[in-house]
């Protein structure tokens, strides 16, 4: 059946997966990570796994070269080249790993040895069961190797891996993988770390490799927009089992599976602020908690009995196409037209700015320099930046890692002291060079409230969630306070959640709370830090819509810091944006975006991945 | 290059993290045996004085050093008092001090700990400094030589072992504190207003709580065996008094007649000291995988 769902039907699948399944094993209990995935690969190929986390994406992709961690085990039947080699082991695995199928790692700062050079590491696969050569005979074949990455510069050879950017460390990363000339690498998450200019250079860079080697590319990523962009067909993952596959340019405009358009129509736009953003209800499951039926039913606006009564199977829909949608014959022109009327949303302008409200926050020529450590420079964080924030106006400071906008926030509200400036929040005047005392910042915390980034450690672990929201209100005075029950429904969540412990939520729930417990200290402006950059796309879009709301009935201001350019075009009315420090072009978000003026402006946006490219085909 | 890398995974956290959860849902046996031998050992230090079949103190020189029988369970010593009584009523004397070491050793050493690492800077630089110091003196010769000199017997052992061993308790905390204070939740209590007692006590203490009660019972358990081994060399607990270091002491000069004069009070040495420390080890797993921030 899949030996269809390939552009080239002629010629046998390099890598070919039927009815993988992989089992984690639990003090004698077995939990089901994936089940029945079927792959196809053929040579030169590139092909994606799209997954949100938890639908099994690394693990699979970890299964075919037999690096599962312990207690995990995959069944079913994994072919390269016709041969089953998942019962390989000992050496006969070792010689498919590197020779013919490689594996390059989530994390471009783990993947090397930080006390190694880097040209030894590449070295170390290219000489693997051979002799070396004379040195420099070595020297030039590693050089040789580290251009075809792109690295033209030889002192790389002899740096250590913590002297390299994130993009470069990948880029050795990637080399080293390649060094025995493999046919398959699987890439997982290989861009996620890494800002949006260098994840664009990473992506075309395994592109042209593919090209040039006719190497086949398995990308594992969660974001359809990477996917599109870079591989040719895609395999739609979620909650263990794959619910569509086909090429990436039908895909794009007719998903002919409930939870790919979710996904499509989940993405926020760059190009303009959607009205209404649409967000797939509900959480991610656990694989097993959907086991019988089809596994995207309960979030399904689509489901029937038919559809919960038991698992449908992968149906080829065309010679190219699969779904797992039962449904697909009857909705096929829904999914369709629901997909296309994205583009015809309304385009709301940006809110007319209240001209005469004063500015409740004004940041005037901030410099934050942390001071020298060791003999090192002093590292200059923020060099110069002045801000403003009117009451009742939502504003964005974005940029890439490093460029300071996370520092500014949390100067904003006394968490960072500044080396010299002003900042003045509503009366509040900042001192340089020192964190505000308790008074302050109890005065501060009336005015402004942070939402952090990982939603996974801003809640006290060892609190329950009703504890937290009511202990940020006891500064509060009490005809202004909110419960803990109000604040939850606030946010949409149901009051049962006060009694709840972190652990037990999800990361969109836990950012949710976090939001509340924000709003309990009933500020006026609530400052978050990249809220949405740790969250799956699917519970992206349910957040900056609640943040809008929240933003409208509580009448807050928004000081919004993300690196996601489509993510701060929903939310904020201007725009502030940064490079190294400095604020090098803001204004209007519409207008910032759609004509940028800076040079880095226009950089930024060219380099996001956009599903409307042509596919590289392969 | 192939190197599995666990921690940037989520889906493998997910696969496994349910293992600490079920984990605790049993009490393994060794834990089930060690919380036995903790009921016994504090119902004696209760109830010793009134289960004890003889006055611990009486003695019978006509009974000097017999062995085990139907009247004295495990036999009597040189004076003619009852093993199984004086280990009894001893009971309470070995495991009040080390309680009362652990408790003040941990309360000082997390309390200093909690607020050096959460104020850093010269504070943190000022206490780790005194507390080096304080870390390159050795206790137990330190107690030896104070007991011996002041006098003040197991009043003095006991406060002494309590401050001289502040700071390798207070290096535990520390370390476990500076992780939790780097957390966002500890920077969002922060900018909620909250007072730094607030923050150490609600936010910070209970989550180093782990590091707290594990260190706790290994330092009860290292306490028996030095309050122990003061009262071996006559130090402490007044001559006379049951004391299973003291009778270890001056039975060991029969071990021929009578051994179980001297193996009864280091088995009960052995067995709380062991028991301690499983159960310590036990609490520290389920505090540690119950609700950690990831």
């Amino acid at each position: 059946m899949t030996d269809t769902l390939t552009n080239t039907p002629t010629t046998a699948p390099l890598l070919e997966v039927r009815g993988l399944s992989v089992v984690a094993r639990v003090d004698d209990k077995e939990r089901s990570i994936t089940t029945d995935v079927d792959l196809v690969v053929h040579a030169g190929e590139a092909v994606a796994i799209v997954g949100e986390s938890g639908s099994g994406k690394s693990l699979t992709a970890r299964a075919l070269l037999g690096l599962l961690p312990r207690g995990v085990t995959a069944t079913g039947e994994v072919r390269y080249r016709g041969e089953p080699i998942l019962h390989l082991r000992g050496r006969q695995l070792r010689r498919l790993r590197g020779e013919e199928m490689t594996f390059l790692p989530q994390d471009p700062f783990n993947i090397l040895n930080p006390v190694k050079r880097c040209g030894e590491q590449v070295l170390e696969g290219i000489s693997y069961g051979r002799r070396r050569g004379s040195r420099d005979a070595t020297r030039s074949e590693v050089a040789r190797r580290l251009a075809e990455v792109g690295i033209d510069e030889p002192r790389v050879m002899d740096s250590f891996p913590h002297e390299l950017s994130g993009g470069m460390q990948q880029r050795v990363g990637i080399a080293a993988a390649l060094a025995r000339d493999p046919q398959v690498l699987v890439a997982d998450e290989p861009s996620t770390a890494l800002d949006v200019t260098t994840q664009r250079q990473c992506l075309d860079l395994l592109g042209n490799l593919r090209e040039s080697r006719q190497m086949a590319l398995v990308l594992i990523t969660h974001d359809l927009r990477v996917a599109f962009s870079t591989c040719s067909r895609v395999y739609v993952l979620y909650a263990g089992s794959v619910l569509e596959a086909g090429p990436s340019d039908a895909l794009a405009v007719e998903p002919l599976h409930p939870y790919t358009r979710g996904l499509l129509r989940a993405e926020p736009p760059v190009d303009r602020r959607a009205e209404t953003m649409e967000a797939i209800p509900g959480t991610l499951p656990q694989p097993e908690e959907v086991v019988g039926m089809c596994r995207f039913a309960p979030r399904c606006a689509w489901r029937t009995d038919a559809c919960t009564s038991h698992e449908p199977k992968l149906v080829e829909v065309s010679d190219v196409r699969a779904t797992r949608c039962v449904r697909v014959d009857e909705i096929r022109d829904d999914l369709r037209a629901r997909v296309t009327s994205s583009g015809a949303d309304r385009i709301v302008p940006a809110e007319i700015e209240p001209v005469a409200a004063e500015a409740l926050l004004e940041i005037d020529s901030l410099r934050v320099v942390y001071p020298s450590r060791r003999g090192r420079q002093p590292v200059v964080a923020v060099n110069g930046v002045s801000l403003q924030l009117r009451q009742g106006e939502s504003v964005g400071v974005v940029g890439e890692s490093g460029s300071g906008k996370t520092t500014v926030s949390r100067c904003a509200v006394g968490l960072t002291p500044f080396t010299a400036g002003t900042l003045r929040l509503a009366d509040i005047t900042f001192e340089p060079e020192r964190s505000p005392g308790r008074s302050t910042r109890r005065r501060i915390a009336r005015v402004a409230q942070m939402v952090f980034q990982d939603p996974y450690s801003s809640l006290n672990p060892a609190m329950t969630i009703g504890t937290a929201i009511a202990e940020a209100a006891i500064y509060v005075p009490d005809d202004e306070r909110m419960s803990p029950a109000e604040l939850l429904e606030q946010v949409g969540l149901s009051a049962s959640y006060a009694r709840r412990k972190p652990v037990a939520l999800s990361g969109g729930e836990r950012q949710r709370v976090a939001i509340a417990r924000a709003l309990s200290a009933r500020p006026k402006l609530l400052v978050c830090d990249e809220p949405v950059s740790a969250l799956d796309v699917s519970v992206q879009a349910q957040l900056l819509t609640l943040l809008r709301e929240l933003c409208e009935r509580f009448d807050l201001s928004l000081l919004f810091i993300s690196h996601d350019l489509a993510v701060i075009r929903q939310v904020v009315d201007r725009v502030y944006v940064m490079h190294r420090g400095l604020i090098v072009e803001h204004g209007d978000v519409g207008r910032v975006f759609d004509e940028p003026t800076h040079p880095y402006t226009r950089a930024l946006i060219d380099s996001i991945p956009r599903a409307s490219q042509p596919a590289i085909q392969g | 290059m192939s190197a599995i890398q666990l921690s940037a995974d989520d889906e493998v956290a997910v696969a496994v993290a349910p293992a600490a959860r079920r984990r605790s849902a049993r009490w393994p046996a060794s834990v089930i045996v060690a919380l036995f031998v903790l009921l016994i050992v504090v119902g004696s230090a209760v109830l010793g004085a009134t289960l004890a079949p003889f006055e611990p103190g009486d003695t019978d020189l006509a009974k000097s050093v017999t062995m085990p029988g139907s009247e004295n369970l495990l036999g009597t010593d040189e004076l003619g008092r009852d093993i199984f009584s004086r280990l009894l009523v001893g009971t309470r004397s070995a495991i009040t001090g080390p309680l009362i070491i652990a408790a003040g050793t941990l309360t000082i050493a997390t309390a200093l700990a909690l607020f050096s690492a959460y104020r850093r800077g010269w504070v943190d630089q000022l206490l780790g400094r005194v507390i080096d110091t304080i870390y390159s003196l050795p206790a137990l010769l330190v107690a030896i030589v104070v007991v011996g000199v002041v006098g003040g017997g197991y009043g003095t052992a006991v406060v002494v072992l309590t401050l001289l061993n502040v700071p390798q308790n207070y290096r535990i905390v520390r370390a476990a504190a500076i992780e939790q204070r780097g957390m966002p939740y500890v920077e969002a209590a922060r900018s909620l207003g909250h007072s730094t007692t607030r923050i150490l006590v609600k936010h910070l203490l209970p989550n180093v709580m782990p590091f707290v009660v594990a260190a706790f019972f290994l330092r009860f358990t290292f306490a028996i065996v030095e309050l122990s081994s003061l009262s071996f060399i006559g130090l402490g607990v007044p001559p006379g008094a049951s004391d299973w270091g003291r009778m270890l002491s001056e039975n060991r000069h029969f071990l021929e007649s009578n051994p179980w004069a001297a193996i009864g009070p280091g088995l009960a040495l052995v067995f709380t000291a062991a028991s301690a420390n499983v159960l310590g080890l036990e609490l520290y797993e389920r505090f540690a995988s119950r609700g950690r921030a990831r």
